[in-house]
């Protein structure tokens, strides 16, 4: 069996984390920011769980588990406060949040 | 061989609705590309021998995440005007700081000369992450359970509030 | 770093007896300073980015001048316990001040050229935070506003002047700054470095904004005038000495002797007690200016020195005096000295201080100022034209007569405006803020500078500072020695005449105060005043001029115009009313433009913030990494 380079999964890692900020930069929409979020956590797993195959322990998968859970928690929280945003301005556009306080 | 054509076969997967992703303006049609390209991934993880990371990848991301934000979408959704589509501003500067942090990424990754092991496979995965997480990381392992747990309650009690 | 401390303390415990904690942390830092002044030149280097080190430096000049601003920034701290006292913006004062020392003694201390801009920068914004303290008056405000802006534009001088000294000569370092080929770039840089000093020493024609500076507490005025932030512009022409080119240097001297003269003639026409300070002040620095520009830079470090003290004293003294008629009558401007007369009777002490600090600034023999004067004005006699020595012997005759007239104004004679004097605790400060007035007055002397009263290079510390010198036999000594003496002595006997109590002059002074609009009445006892005129025609000319000038501002005050006219000399009003404000206003809408395109950071949302975050930071990896 030929192995794959593990630098494959490293560009494309890379690739995924790019895409992930590019639309954290581009869209207004405080739901796609936050689906930037998650590209972004999961092209840290893809490292962790990459790199942890060359490693006896088995430790980056238990590391890529916590962090996919604590990303599941971000994302109901995070959803949670898009929702109560979304009743004070009826807009989820980030723009459009400029006030602490009203 | 026929490894290296089902990497590039699921990189594909995960790429291409990635740069749709990054395209569309539409946030059902984004939210599906990205279940896509979750799976994608899934499939990349069973590549590196990781099934128990690939069943928790479709179970939590596609299954719980995506449907989450699917929901979100719904009910943040504007009743009438642009609806389920969202606007990009600052396309250009966005892009080139994205792209430029990619370059900055492959170079490095390029010049780090990684030295790597042997591969490890190991057959019975699940069974020692099992064992793993009640012997060694048993504490880390409890308070993102209960983390987990406050989080949901947290969300619930948001959530709720904003009802009121 | 102490000075920070102490006035963050100070900001922090505003309440009580606290306010002393700012001056017992500059006391401390004063010790320090002075422990300073015992060891070896020293150079202290850090890297900062890859390639770039900065450093500190600290040799005997360095260590003397932070000793000096110690020294006076610790007066000026008790002085201002007494003047500020029940300010509701003390804490504000305090953190200010602190601020403002600290800057000061990091640009004393900084070795990498640009670590000094920093710090150059650093004092100009502080002292813009200290001239707006009272901001709440729009008028102060914009003076605060119009310093800074001066103050900018002869700063872009001063980075330009660095940038092409480290580019294309290499040298950032202070410490090891040395003579290189004489070339057209190295010019450049000498007159940009110039220009950065004139904005900041407020020479010509950059010297507009010290007098609106005048805006700020009288004890600020003195902090800035006397020690620190004027100083600075000095402090740099002296180290960057080495690479001055002789056209840089001519055009130093000829600048520093244009505004000995400049500011000199404008000194005698003020009616501000503060304001005729300033432009003491400005003249003075021009001797320094002047002083390096022919080469005679120890004497300059010299006269900054005296200065410092004599100066500081005046300043303090004038904060006294108007300190004392804001109590006495609040109804009249404490600072105009036509309300003032006769004020011998209220403050001595404070008048004893300011004739020591005065004939120190006329520079009367036996006292420090002339000293450190002569020396300038021996080593200008080398300088390659004549105009330099001429105005700066011109300009010592002014002096004398302009602090004769002031003295004999504000201090002898009849009380001109009735003051209300209801309580004897009014007329001098309490004990302890006496320190400062008899220090700076005994500092004044000639005794603390110089054992021989009449040796202009004796100087304790000019060998100390310097390294052992020659002994240069000037061909012109004695004659300068002369010139000067009689100079002076004609200045004051002059003034004596004109102002004494009971002259003409003095009386009519006190009829421009009672009725303003009745300058006409002013003007026209002047034309009869033919004994006069035969005397002094040109004096009546420049005198009608002045008054002119006077009486234009007076009524723009009058409606509401609101503009901080300065009364100048021959022409120089012109000058800074178009030139100046014509720059300031160029650069501001200059900076506008820049700010708008900067202000898109701030202002559209989170994500653009992150997108110049995330900019800086690939900017910042590929600098390390490559």
């Amino acid at each position: 069996m030929m192995a794959i380079p593990l630098i494959y999964y490293l560009l494309l890692s890379a690739f995924i984390f790019c895409v992930g900020l590019a639309i954290i930069l581009i869209k207004k929409n405080g739901v796609f920011v936050l689906l930037g979020i998650e590209l972004i956590l999961n092209a840290a797993n893809l490292n962790l769980v990459a790199f942890s195959k060359f490693d006896p322990t088995l430790d980056g998968q238990v590391f890529a588990v916590f962090s996919v859970v604590l990303a599941a928690a971000e994302a109901a929280i995070a959803l949670a406060i898009l929702l109560n945003i979304y009743k004070q301005y009826r807009s989820t556009n980030l723009d459009e949040l400029n006030q602490l306080k009203n | 061989m026929t490894l290296n054509i089902l990497f590039f076969a699921f990189a594909a997967m995960i790429v291409v609705p990635l740069i749709y992703l990054l395209i569309t303006k539409n946030i059902i049609r984004a939210a599906f590309a990205f279940a896509i390209s979750l799976l994608g991934m899934a499939a990349i993880y069973v590549l590196l021998n990781a099934e128990f990371m690939a069943v928790v990848q479709i179970l939590i991301y596609a299954g719980g995440i995506v449907v989450l934000l699917i929901f979100g979408v719904m009910l943040t959704k504007r009743s009438g005007d642009e609806g389920v589509f969202t606007a990009h501003h600052q396309v250009i500067p966005g892009v080139l700081v994205s792209l430029a942090f990619f370059v900055l990424l492959t170079q490095s990754i390029f010049d780090v000369n990684l030295a790597w092991g042997e591969e490890v496979t190991s057959t019975d995965q699940v069974k020692q992450i099992g064992v793993l997480y009640l012997t060694d990381h048993l504490i880390a392992f409890e308070l993102i359970a209960f983390l987990l747990l406050m989080a949901l309650v947290g969300a619930a009690f948001l959530a709720k509030k904003s009802d009121q | 770093m102490l000075p920070l401390i102490g006035g963050v303390l100070g900001y922090f415990f505003q309440s009580g007896k606290s306010y002393r904690l700012p001056a017992l942390f500059i006391g401390a830092g004063l010790i320090q300073a002075l422990r300073l002044l015992t060891i070896d030149p020293e150079v202290i280097r850090w890297s900062w980015v890859p390639g770039i080190e900065l450093g500190i430096y600290i040799d005997h000049l360095s260590a003397v001048l932070v000793s000096l601003v110690y020294f006076i920034s610790l007066l000026v701290h008790i002085f201002s316990m007494h003047y500020m006292c029940g300010d509701p913006g003390l804490g504000r004062y305090w953190f200010k001040l602190g601020f403002f020392t600290t800057s000061m003694l990091g640009l004393l201390i900084s070795d990498h050229l640009l670590l000094l801009f920093v710090f150059w920068e650093m004092v100009g914004f502080s002292s813009y935070l200290l001239i707006g303290f009272w901001f709440k008056e729009t008028e102060k405000a914009t003076s605060a506003r119009t310093a800074f802006m001066v103050n900018r534009v002869a700063d872009a001088g001063l980075i330009i002047g660095i940038i092409v000294l480290i580019t294309m000569f290499g040298q950032a370092y202070i410490s090891e700054l040395n003579p290189i080929e004489n070339t057209g770039w190295l010019t450049f840089a000498g007159i940009a470095l110039a220009i950065g000093a004139f904005g900041k020493s407020a020479q010509f024609p950059f010297f507009g904004w010290l007098n609106k500076a005048m805006a700020g507490p009288t004890p600020v005025s003195a902090l800035i005038h006397a020690a620190t932030m004027v100083t600075a512009g000095i402090y740099l022409l002296v180290r960057v000495y080495p690479v001055l080119t002789p056209v840089a240097l001519y055009l130093v001297a000829i600048t520093g002797a244009l505004t000995a003269f400049i500011a000199a003639v404008a000194a005698l026409f003020q009616n501000d007690i503060k304001a005729v300070l300033a432009y003491s002040t400005i003249s003075q620095l021009g001797y320094m200016i002047m002083g390096v520009g022919v080469g005679a830079y120890e004497s300059s470090i010299f006269h900054l020195w005296t200065h410092a003290f004599f100066k500081a004293g005046l300043f303090l003294a004038a904060g006294n005096v108007i300190h004392f008629m804001h109590k006495a009558n609040h109804d009249v401007d404490g600072q105009d000295m036509r309300n003032m007369g006769g004020l011998k009777k209220y403050l001595p002490f404070t008048f004893l201080t300011y004739l020591i600090c005065g004939s120190a600034l006329a520079g009367l023999p036996l006292t420090s100022g002339f000293l450190s004067k002569e020396g300038i004005l021996g080593a200008s006699l080398d300088a390659p034209v004549l105009i330099v020595p001429a105005l700066a012997f011109v300009s010592a005759l002014l002096t004398p007569f302009y602090i004769t007239r002031q003295i004999l104004l504000v201090f002898t004679g009849e009380v001109r405006k009735g003051l209300h004097v209801t309580n004897e605790t009014f007329n001098e400060p309490w004990k302890p803020v006496k320190m400062p007035f008899a220090l700076l007055a005994l500092g004044s002397i000639w005794i603390f500078s110089s054992f021989n009263p009449f040796n202009a290079h004796g100087w304790y510390l000019g060998e100390y500072v310097f390294g052992p010198e020659e002994p240069v036999q000037s061909p012109y000594g004695i004659i300068v020695l002369m010139s000067s003496i009689v100079l002076v002595a004609m200045g004051i006997g002059y003034a004596y005449t004109q102002f004494k109590p009971g002259a003409r002059k003095a009386l009519e002074y006190k009829n421009l105060v009672e009725a303003t609009g009745a300058i006409r009445f002013f003007l026209s006892g002047w034309a009869i005043d033919r004994v006069y005129a035969f005397f002094n025609q040109g004096t009546l000319i420049v005198s009608n001029f002045a008054a002119l000038v006077d009486r234009k501002v007076v009524d723009r005050l009058v409606d509401g115009a609101g503009l901080m006219g300065i009364i100048l000399g021959k022409g120089t009003g012109l000058f800074d009313r178009y030139v100046v404000d014509g720059i300031v206003n160029g650069l501001a809408g200059l900076s506008r433009m820049v700010g708008r395109t900067l202000a898109k950071i701030q202002a559209p949302g989170i994500q653009t913030q992150l997108a110049f975050m995330l900019f800086i930071m690939v900017l910042m990896i590929y600098w390390y990494l490559f």
